[in-house]
């Protein structure tokens, strides 16, 4: 039990990191007027409810609260299916599938799998696909 | 009745040195019954209004369980953009809900690990 608590204590102290990293980078992409900021250069109202779950895992058990908290960060989940995938592709984007294929750094005959419905592409591409959607292609601009 | 500030308010406060009479009458305005509520036993209630252009002007966020824990949560600037988003609302209410089934054994003990510290009350 006790080894338990210390690997959940692990656990959530890395969680807590990520989460900062994870609000930094927030910070770049939110607009201003997005939310409500301290004063300049303070944290958020996210990072103060961050701060203060934080320290309530402490003292009681808020796992579910957490989890809660942590899906607030990001978008919902969506699954891109043959459908979705195509019209992503072909109407937002307009591209060809070898090109759609080179920016995803996936090999065509994969990208026609998905089309195809052979295979589902795995939550993590859908999360690439998800962010092609919301910000085109310039989420993948640039050479580095 | 346990009367807090988190810890983002007390290191706030210290960095810009607000004075304690501002804190003191939001409050006083707050148990009134004069903020204004967000649901979720959250209240915004505006600070320092007297003090009009110097420091101590801020719209400030608290959670207020009549009776048994008051918790000064949040404090901006008041040219800062005065609306919560969607996200920092849900956020909040998090926070909120967590902090509305508290009993004062974990209260006190957070107080000791620093994370709320009391707040003397003057009109009490």
């Amino acid at each position: 039990m006790s080894t338990n608590k210390s690997a959940g204590k692990r656990i959530r102290k890395a969680k807590h990191r990520l989460g900062t990293i994870a609000s930094v980078a927030g910070k770049k992409a939110r607009r201003p007027e997005a939310g409500v900021k301290g004063v300049a250069g303070q944290p958020s109202i996210l990072d103060m409810v961050e701060e203060g779950l934080h320290g309530l895992s402490k003292v009681k058990d808020i796992k579910t609260t957490l989890r809660e908290f942590d899906r607030l960060q990001y978008p919902a989940p969506k699954d891109y299916g043959p459908t979705e995938i195509i019209r992503l592709r072909e109407r937002k984007l307009r591209m060809s599938q070898a090109a759609f294929a080179l920016a995803c750094n996936a090999k065509l005959s994969t990208l026609q799998k998905w089309e195809s419905g052979v295979n589902k592409p795995t939550p993590p591409v859908n999360r690439l696909f998800q962010l092609m959607e919301r910000g085109g292609l310039a989420i993948l601009e640039g050479g580095g | 009745m346990y009367i807090l500030k988190t810890r983002y308010v007390r290191k706030f406060l210290t960095k810009y040195s607000v004075p304690g009479g501002p804190v003191q009458s939001a409050l006083k305005t707050l148990l009134d019954g004069k903020g204004v509520s967000l649901g979720g036993l959250l209240y915004k209630v505006r600070m320092g209004d007297e003090h009009k252009g110097k420091s101590g002007s801020f719209r400030t966020l608290w959670f207020w369980k009549r009776g048994e824990l008051v918790i000064f949560c949040f404090l901006f600037a008041k040219n800062q953009a005065n609306n919560l988003t969607d996200k920092e609302e849900k956020a909040l209410k998090l926070l909120a809900k967590e902090w509305n089934s508290l009993i004062p054994s974990e209260i006190d003990a957070l107080i000791a690990q620093g994370e709320f510290e009391r707040i003397d009350y003057e009109h009490e």
